[in-house]
């Protein structure tokens, strides 16, 4: 008995003595730092570097610099719903940058009801996308429903007349094929599917489903996974005979490593762009340049650019609050809901072409897609930027 | 009719693969009665290895294979001299934990080094295939499925009539006797552990090949651990096999059943499968029965 | 446990105090360390559960997170679906998981050592997949979610209120097994581990004792299940896999196995082990810069910690601190022989 109370005595002392912050701005960060789905954790990286890189070249926003606060979500729902409670119990976060759409509909209560604190999350799903019951929640483009939808649409046009899922059985699978079957978007567009074929996220072998898609025979299939099984899925298209062009990904399907491993038998595969890529020549990638020339930066991608994109979206809305409330910090609980209300009202955002111009009236940043195609070992767009509603 | 041969070939292609790790656990079973739970990241780390060679050391091809077998048993005779060798006679559980213990730091180890990205595996293999009833076969399941017969040909010789097969034989059964009998159990221990290591590595450059590099490889682990029981513990034919009826089992399973009881039935397929191999044999298809004496 | 009732008397009182007085501390950190103590206390549960099977009948299981996935769902379904309130849910937790203990526990029986192990595993697999699968009841990977109850208008997954709730029914948990190897039915477990063939010639029903092991502890699984059920409030198959049930096996080595407090040292370890190491890292952060190696380095030593307690403390935590227990008595011990010297002698010391 005395030993575990003096045990436990100790934990609880040598907890207190380590790290709390001297806060300016304390930002929360979480994203998959190790587990699965790390092949797009550079969104993770992306705010925190941004909100660094404010701070060395500006001082942080009018004299206040950031604390950005990175933790590993491990893209498990506990582990998330611990680092959220940490960030915003013990460090007192404005923001959070959140992760997986189970970890964010677990959080729902504590977002927006008990503890009100805003919350930007990588998951696109729909699910979390309600102004009026979750108006802490914002997600930064169109969601992955969307995205469906604009990939039927441009199946539609090419003339297709049946259709196929393929994709992980998590819920990030599931729900956005489930979500359009029931709004019976094909049917709107007289598309027919064909089947929905699941696949164990981390089997090293797809090649039975890929038969049964062979054997199907659909039009296009619609992969709704991101790039480590989309890697997966093409390689053992090809093994049996079907092609890479029937293929169409989500925005979690635009990188250059598909192209790369699979050479020419990613030739034709399609996937959704909702932001900027590493390298284009625009604007904000000259910041990201900058920044590089004294940091090392952990994933030169497409998704570490959408995570620049939020960075720049916080200090935006920081910038608004703090020259509201005259250059001063306000207490956490007011700087929240400033915070909240001032992202709801930002609207024509420009991005300096990470994406395009970002409104939140509707929580959703913005809603609009690009088709690309892999033709000669890389992404060329076929299509222009269209707009999901 | 076509189906079903695509459908095999398929499983035969992934399951030699599995036949190949399945091999190394057996092999470290056969010598020291240990399970080895970290199988799977011996497969990812020597995989690793190989990449960090060629693409980021710019070394040949044929000096990389070689460097990566000598560090992959190094690595293993390190495992064996600073870990197993303190849990000889230990409990089950203890062996078990011990070996994910290591399995862990290797894939912390392996994340620390090179990150959570995917990787593109270097052509190690000439870009040929064939076409088999339908289904492209590249040249590296080809690969895979040569080694893996070979390797069981060269293993049942080596365990049967060789000198040294037969002393690890002899040290797994009863080390102390072994050792009365002059056989230096530390040496076979720690043999089998650099051997189990390359044939690991082995496994992990052509599992790398078919897919991209990443720290997530060494959940395979895991799923040869029905091709092992299916087997038997102690048994390399049985690995062999055991590792193509269940690769075939999960393609079977994934194209006609799955359909009807949903998604992602091949992954507990060989799990179900195991179950009951398990209630009507006990020691799996080709193990030999404990005998326990009081 | 070895102190008599006037020495421990004022510990006894003081920790009842800090107990009941913390949660309504001010401190800055207090939610949070509830939050950990919450999820401890859960943890312990489910430790003391393995223990019972693993540690003390020797049965390695590696199913636990499975059995816990099973309380959970019971408690959420019968939640959502039916409607009854937590008291009668909990317990229906433990007692739908110990008739799922036993079904899986049957046919393992004639199984040992690594085999059965490998069934364990194919149960955590399959029970997993039916999460995932049996969508009316479980709405897959979805999850379920629950409306915490209220006690007194405040709701249970409030940090304090759970605090009172958890610690207390880890408090009985932990009564609960002491008690238990106390009897007749705990020492034929421990006969079991020991050597099951002797056990079944001094007539020991061993297929018996084995299954009721299994019931009980897959009670203590599905009671933890379902508390964490009413604590996250949402529930899906991904917060029961595999790796769960490693880190509850790791904290009955890590802690002791077949020892009463082994699980309860295992289970704090295990749960604040990792926060440690985060706090350590950001201390270290100015000069180690890397985060996601951080992450890689909470595997690393985790890793490390589990094969340094197997290859030098294999009997775990609780050995170390007894250990360390007795050298503090032993030395007091001395101290007061060395005392009642008789009087002529002087104060001589050995």
């Amino acid at each position: 008995m005395k030993r575990l109370v003096g045990l436990a005595v100790v934990c609880l002392i040598g907890f207190m003595g380590l790290g709390a912050y001297a806060a300016e701005i304390p930002v929360g960060v979480y994203g998959t730092l190790t587990g699965t789905d790390t092949d797009v954790n550079g969104m993770s990286y992306g705010p925190k570097d941004y909100l660094t890189y404010i701070n060395e070249k500006a001082g942080g926003v009018m004299g206040h610099k950031y604390v950005p606060v990175l933790l590993d979500g491990k893209n498990q729902i506990p582990e998330e719903v611990k680092v959220f409670k940490r960030l915003v119990d013990v460090d007192k976060v404005v923001v959070v940058n959140g992760w997986s759409t189970g970890g964010t509909k677990a959080l729902r209560d504590q977002i927006n009801t008990l503890v009100k604190v805003p919350f930007q999350a990588q998951s696109l799903s729909k699910d979390v996308l309600d102004p009026e019951k979750y108006p802490f929640i914002y997600l930064l483009g169109p969601t992955y429903e969307d995205q469906v939808i604009i990939a039927m649409n441009w199946a539609k046009q090419k003339g297709a007349k049946t259709f196929a899922f393929i994709h992980a059985d998590i819920e990030y699978g599931r729900a956005p094929c489930r979500n359009a079957i029931e709004q019976k978007v094909p049917e709107k567009l007289g598309l027919k599917v064909l089947g929905d074929i699941e696949y164990p996220g981390a089997s090293p072998d797809l090649t039975p489903q890929l038969l049964r898609i062979k054997e199907m025979n659909p039009d296009y299939v619609y992969i709704q996974d991101s790039v480590n099984n989309c890697v997966k899925v093409l390689r053992d298209a090809a093994k049996v005979g079907v092609p890479a062009s029937k293929f169409i990904g989500n925005n979690y399907d635009f990188s250059h490593i598909i192209p790369e491993t699979l050479g020419k038998d990613a030739e034709g595969f399609k996937a959704i762009q909702i932001n900027a890529d590493w390298g284009e020549n625009i604007p904000m990638m000259k910041e990201i340049e900058e920044y590089a020339k004294t940091h090392t930066i952990a994933k030169k991608d497409t998704y570490y650019t959408k995570g620049w994109v939020q960075g720049k979206v916080i200090h935006e809305v920081a910038t608004r609050v703090l020259k509201k409330s005259s250059g001063k910090v306000p207490e956490i609980s007011q700087f929240r809901l400033m915070f909240r209300d001032e992202w709801e009202q930002l609207s024509n955002f420009d991005t300096g072409g990470g994406t395009p111009p970002l409104t939140y009236k509707d929580h959703q940043g913005h809603t609009q897609a690009r088709i690309l195609e892999i033709r000669g070992a890389k992404y060329g767009s076929i299509s222009d930027w269209i707009k999901t509603h | 009719m076509e189906l079903l041969i695509q459908v095999l070939i398929a499983g035969i292609t992934i399951g030699s693969i599995y036949s190949l790790i399945a091999l190394g656990v057996v092999l470290i079973f056969k010598s020291s009665g240990v399970i080895n739970f970290a199988q799977g990241s011996m497969v990812m780390v020597g995989a690793f290895i190989t990449y960090a060679l060629v693409v980021q050391f710019k070394l040949p091809i044929l000096l990389s294979l070689a460097l990566t077998f000598l560090i992959a048993g190094l690595m293993g005779m390190i495992i064996e001299r600073f870990v197993l060798r303190y849990l000889a006679g230990a409990s089950l559980i203890s062996v078990i934990m011990v070996t994910m213990g290591i399995s862990y730091i290797m894939d912390g180890g392996a994340l620390a080094t090179w990150g959570s990205s995917n990787f593109t595996y270097p052509k190690l293999f000439p870009p040929f295939s064939m076409q088999i009833g339908g289904v492209k076969v590249s040249s590296v399941y080809l690969w895979s499925f040569l080694a893996s017969m070979v390797l069981l040909v060269v293993f049942l010789f080596f365990f049967k009539y060789s000198k040294m097969g037969l002393s690890m034989r002899a040290a797994a059964d009863n080390q102390k006797l072994a050792v009365v009998l002059g056989i230096s159990a530390r040496r076979v221990l720690s043999l089998t552990w650099i051997i189990t290591s390359a044939v690991a590595t082995a496994g992990g450059i052509l599992l790398a090949s078919i897919s991209a590099l990443h720290v997530n490889l060494s959940y395979i682990g895991l799923v040869v651990f029905p091709v092992v029981i299916l087997g038997g513990l102690d048994s390399i034919a049985g690995a062999v096999v055991g590792g193509l009826i269940v690769g075939s089992l999960e393609a079977i399973a994934g194209v006609y059943i799955a359909p009807y009881l949903g998604g992602a039935f091949q992954q507990v397929a060989s799990f179900v499968f195991l179950l009951i191999i398990l209630l009507i044999k006990p020691y799996g298809l080709f193990g030999t029965k404990e005998i326990e004496r009081l | 446990m070895g102190l008599s009732h006037r020495k421990g008397r004022p510990y006894f009182l003081l920790f009842l105090a800090v107990f009941i007085l913390f949660p309504f501390s001010l401190f800055q950190y207090t939610k949070y360390i509830l939050f950990l103590v919450n999820m401890t206390a859960i943890a312990v549960i489910g430790a003391l559960g393995l223990n019972i099977l693993t540690g003390y009948t020797g049965l390695i299981s590696l199913g636990q997170a499975g059995f816990m996935g099973v309380g959970a769902y019971t408690v959420a379904i019968l939640s959502t679906k039916v409607g009854l309130p937590m008291w009668i849910n909990l317990p229906a937790a433990g007692i739908i998981t110990t008739l799922v203990g036993i079904i899986v526990g049957t046919p393992s029986l004639r199984l040992k050592g690594f085999y059965l192990a490998m069934s364990t595993l194919a149960a955590e697999f399959l029970l997993e997949y039916v999460f995932k699968n049996w969508e009316s009841m479980t709405q897959g990977v979805q999850g379920l979610f629950i409306t915490p109850p209220q006690v007194f208008g405040v709701h249970i997954n409030n940090d304090r209120v759970f605090y009172f709730l958890s610690v207390s029914l880890a408090v009985l948990a932990v009564i609960g097994t002491r008690n238990l190897f106390r009897t007749n039915v705990g020492r034929a477990f421990i006969a079991i581990r020991d050597r099951d063939i002797a056990a079944e010639l001094i007539g020991i029903n061993v297929f018996k004792y084995k299954l009721v092991s299994f019931a009980i502890s897959s009670f203590y699984a599905g009671v933890a299940g379902g508390l964490w059920c009413y604590y996250m409030t949402i529930i899906n198959p991904e917060a029961f896999q595999l790796s769960i049930s490693i880190d509850y096996v790791a904290m009955i080595i890590v802690g002791g196995m077949g020892t009463l407090f082994g699980s309860v040292y295992g289970a704090i370890f295990v749960v604040l082990l990792p926060e440690l190491i985060q706090r350590l890292m950001e201390v270290l952060q100015p000069v180690l810069h890397m985060e996601y190696t951080f992450a890689a380095f909470k595997q690393i030593v985790f890793g490390v910690i589990i094969v340094i307690f197997l290859v030098f403390e294999p009997k775990g935590l609780a050995e170390v601190l007894s250990r360390l227990g007795s050298r503090v008595s032993n030395r007091k011990r001395k101290e007061a022989v060395q005392n009642e010297s008789l009087p002529g002698t002087g104060n001589s010391k050995i």
